[in-house]
């Protein structure tokens, strides 16, 4: 007896609730959900930040970004282009290279990467990373400059008047 | 004594369960990109929809009766048109239970890891009230929660109605079984019981009803094969289907009561309630009835309700091309395309393999037990109704691998059978496979549903940032809840095909994208787009789940709308390029003399048609 009672109350409520779900909780009048996302209005000051040189401070927004969305690219990108800015060259490589994991087509990362690479004299590094940006866009005059002038370093001369005849091919005109 | 096995078995399972609870909660908290902070984009299409609406209740205390904003200008039809009970029930748990430091996109997921996994509480009571063993009922259990397959949705991470319906429908079972194995007073509450979960069931999940027409199926042969049976709880589940069907709204709008299933439930009750003493007649008065049930079904189905057309077309479809795609799609309609991709396709042996593991051999093991008693006719009733659906969900899943988390819990309580056997040789091996199987959940690859991330993320800040507050965006209909959830504009297409003109807008969508830009401008004037979210895989995917396959446009020229959109955005006159990722673009759309030139110029090797070999590609 004491089940019978107990699965028809519970029966009961459940067809009770159901119905109750099914038909109140709607409204004939629409409220729209307000939403604001602090990752977008950091990444927007950082950019502003950046612009001033504001260097400090630009890295202090875009790594509060990166605290909202850790795996977005261009906040890594900004960052690193900060610590560039800087003169961090350490943070700056971490960053681009977390870029390029991220995003393995965001060729400015590379072409960045490429410059510190090469400054500290790992020319083949540096090779390497700018044949992969041109192979990216290959529009991408500065990364063919750079190439070109890194070859020259290396004594490469063939190879930098290969790009040169490219450059002008596609109608750059040094 | 056995208040203290009790016990220890009550303690096993809830260790079992919070085993699966913690293992989908922390597969999701693993995913790179998942954040506390921040929920853009963590969940994807209709999951990305279905945590708007839960979080409208969670925040408004209520869902519109119609939001334009999701369905633009029509307006989406909560109330009569979508099964929107896990939204109302998770969104009111939080806003009146939960403390609001916990964010809610995290609320959901832990919300749906608990709510889905409490189908191993039906299954164990199921197993233990048909082989009375309660030891093999907690081996079973143990089997279920290692099976990798059981974890696919929750962890992708996704939100869906599958996961808040599937533990209803357990439930419902076990009462089901539970009725026909009592006493007569007993016999009707517990099929009260049932037919009440059934119905939350069906008020949760449109797909239910696909399930409900198995379960009347079996009914129906049971009846055939011995027509005096008498299933009183049948007639009580009929009656509050049939009940539920005049008041819960959703399924007064799909015509649930002229359904395939409750048709054929009709048919069932009348031809039991037939005053004839004749086997035979009986019989055919119950074909009969299921002719009619066919012939009506596919009356309505072409007339009065058109959405049931893509469920049984597609299922018609895959059982008359063996579930392989034809080689010319256009011998099938794109109703039936649309439909026809995943998880609405066939497992691979390799996914048979890597998501059930070898719960599939010992679940056929526990078959062949049953079927040994059915041909020696010692079996009952409660094990021929599970080989059946067993059985059903077997042929079914290898249609449909969505059907997957029927199939494993029916496995899964056949594996109890084998379990029975007290053999020491069998049960080392039962452990062996149990151990394969937590292998090969733990080493299961990464597998995230939806696009790359990054760009996604791209596409909604920009939109999010740079465009209107009341800008109309046209997506293609799995982009759409990306953007009204995550960057809050309305949009023009979704997922919801239930929706009342969806499918209508959708079809003309990709139809439309190969022909002129005048016909596509048309079409987004029509509709009152402000902006267009061109993908790159509109022109570049050829393949069985692109848009070119299901359009029959495998060979286009370059006067297509699309093709412009891909290769010629200065050669567009109504639409201006203003961002662009290598995934996604963006265009305003606009009056001809409007026009302005701020055409976004950032190059990406895809959009290049000079180092692309069009003839790959069918562009003529």
């Amino acid at each position: 007896m004491k089940i019978l009672f107990r699965n028809y109350l519970i029966g009961t409520c459940i067809f009770i609730l159901l119905l109750c779900a099914v038909h109140l909780p709607f409204s004939k009048q629409y409220r729209s959900i307000d939403i604001s996302y602090a990752a977008d209005d950091s990444f927007q000051e950082g950019l502003s930040l950046l612009s001033h040189d504001s260097l400090t401070n630009a890295a202090d927004a875009f790594t509060k970004a990166l605290d909202y969305q850790p795996a977005f690219a261009p906040f890594h990108y900004y960052l690193a282009l900060t610590y560039e800015h800087q003169g961090e060259d350490e943070r700056a490589v971490a960053e681009y290279n977390i870029v390029i994991n991220i995003d393995p087509e965001f060729y400015p990362a590379f072409y960045n990467l490429a410059k510190i690479v090469a400054h500290n004299k790992e020319y083949d590094q540096a090779i390497s990373l700018l044949r992969r940006a041109v192979q990216l866009n290959p529009y991408y005059i500065s990364a063919f400059i750079a190439l070109a002038d890194i070859y020259t370093k290396t004594g490469d001369h063939a190879s930098a008047e290969k790009i040169f005849n490219y450059l002008s091919y596609i109608g750059y005109d040094k | 004594m056995t208040n203290k096995i009790i016990t220890r078995e009550r303690v096993a399972l809830t260790l079992i369960l919070l085993f699966m609870i913690g293992f989908k909660v922390f597969s999701v908290y693993k995913i790179p990109y998942f954040n506390l902070k921040d929920d853009t984009g963590v969940f994807w299409t209709e999951s990305a929809l279905q945590q708007r609406s839960a979080k409208m209740v969670a925040i408004n205390g209520r869902l519109p009766v119609s939001d334009k904003d999701a369905q633009y200008p029509e307006g989406l039809e909560y109330k009569d048109r979508l099964t929107a009970l896990m939204e109302i029930v998770s969104g009111y748990i939080y806003r009146l239970f939960v403390p609001k430091q916990l964010p809610f996109h995290f609320f959901l997921i832990i919300f749906i890891s608990i709510w889905s996994s409490l189908s191993i509480i039906p299954l164990y009571l199921s197993i233990h009230l048909v082989t009375e063993n309660k030891i093999s009922g907690l081996l079973a259990c143990l089997f279920y929660a290692l099976t990798p397959a059981i974890y696919i949705t929750v962890t992708a991470p996704a939100f869906e109605l599958q996961d808040f319906a599937l533990p209803l429908i357990f439930t419902h079972l076990y009462f089901f079984i539970r009725a026909v194995k009592c006493s007569n007073k007993l016999q009707y509450s517990y099929s009260f019981l049932s037919g009440v979960i059934l119905l939350t069931a069906l008020s949760s999940w449109h797909l239910t009803q696909f399930y409900y027409a198995i379960f009347v199926l079996f009914t129906g042969i049971v009846i055939f094969v011995k027509p005096k049976t008498a299933i009183k709880p049948f007639y009580i589940i009929t009656a509050i289907s049939f009940l539920g069907g005049f008041l819960v709204p959703v399924l007064q709008t799909a015509g649930f009561i002229i359904s395939f299933s409750m048709l054929m439930s009709y048919g069932i009750i009348i031809s039991l309630l037939l005053p004839i003493k004749k086997n035979m007649i009986k019989r055919i008065s119950l074909l009969l009835f299921f002719c009619i049930a066919v012939v009506l079904t596919m009356f309505i189905a072409s007339v009065k309700i058109p959405e049931y057309r893509f469920v049984y077309g597609l299922m018609l479809e895959k059982i008359r091309y063996l579930s392989m795609r034809p080689a010319d799609p256009s011998k099938l309609s794109w109703e039936t395309l649309v439909m026809w991709v995943s998880p609405f396709t066939s497992p691979s042996i390799r996914e048979i393999a890597l998501f059930l593991g070898p719960l599939i051999l010992v679940g056929i093991s526990g078959i062949m037990i049953n079927l040994k008693k059915l041909f020696k006719k010692t079996i009952n009733f409660n094990d021929t109704f599970f080989l059946f659906f067993t059985g059903a969900f077997f042929l079914l899943y290898l249609l449909l691998i969505r059907l997957d988390v029927f199939l494993v819990w029916f496995l899964s309580l056949q594996t109890a059978y084998v379990f029975s056997i007290a053999k020491k040789g069998i049960r080392l091996l039962l452990v062996l496979c149990m151990l394969l199987n937590a292998y090969l959940l733990f080493n299961q690859p990464a597998k995230v549903l939806g696009p790359r991330h990054n760009y996604l993320l791209g596409l909604i800040m920009y939109i999010r940032d740079q465009t209107p507050q009341k800008a109309v965006i046209l997506t293609s209909f799995p982009y759409g809840p990306s953007i009204i959830t995550y960057a809050n504009r309305p949009i023009i297409l979704h997922p919801k095909f239930e929706a009342k003109n969806m499918t209508t807008k959708v079809k003309l969508f990709e139809h439309t994208l190969f022909k002129s830009e005048e016909d596509f401008y048309a079409y987004c004037r029509s509709y009152g787009a402000a902006y267009f979210v061109y993908q790159a895989d509109m022109l570049m995917a050829r393949g069985p789940e692109s848009i070119r396959y299901r359009t029959h446009n495998s060979i286009i020229n370059k006067d297509c709308a699309a093709y412009k959109f891909h290769f010629q955005p200065k050669e567009l006159d109504h639409f201006s390029l203003i961002y662009s990722n290598p995934h996604y673009r963006i265009y305003r759309i606009m009056e001809k003399d409007s026009l302005t030139s701020d055409i976004h110029a950032e190059y990406f090797r895809i959009y290049d048609e000079r180092i692309i070999n069009l003839k790959d590609l069918g562009i003529l």
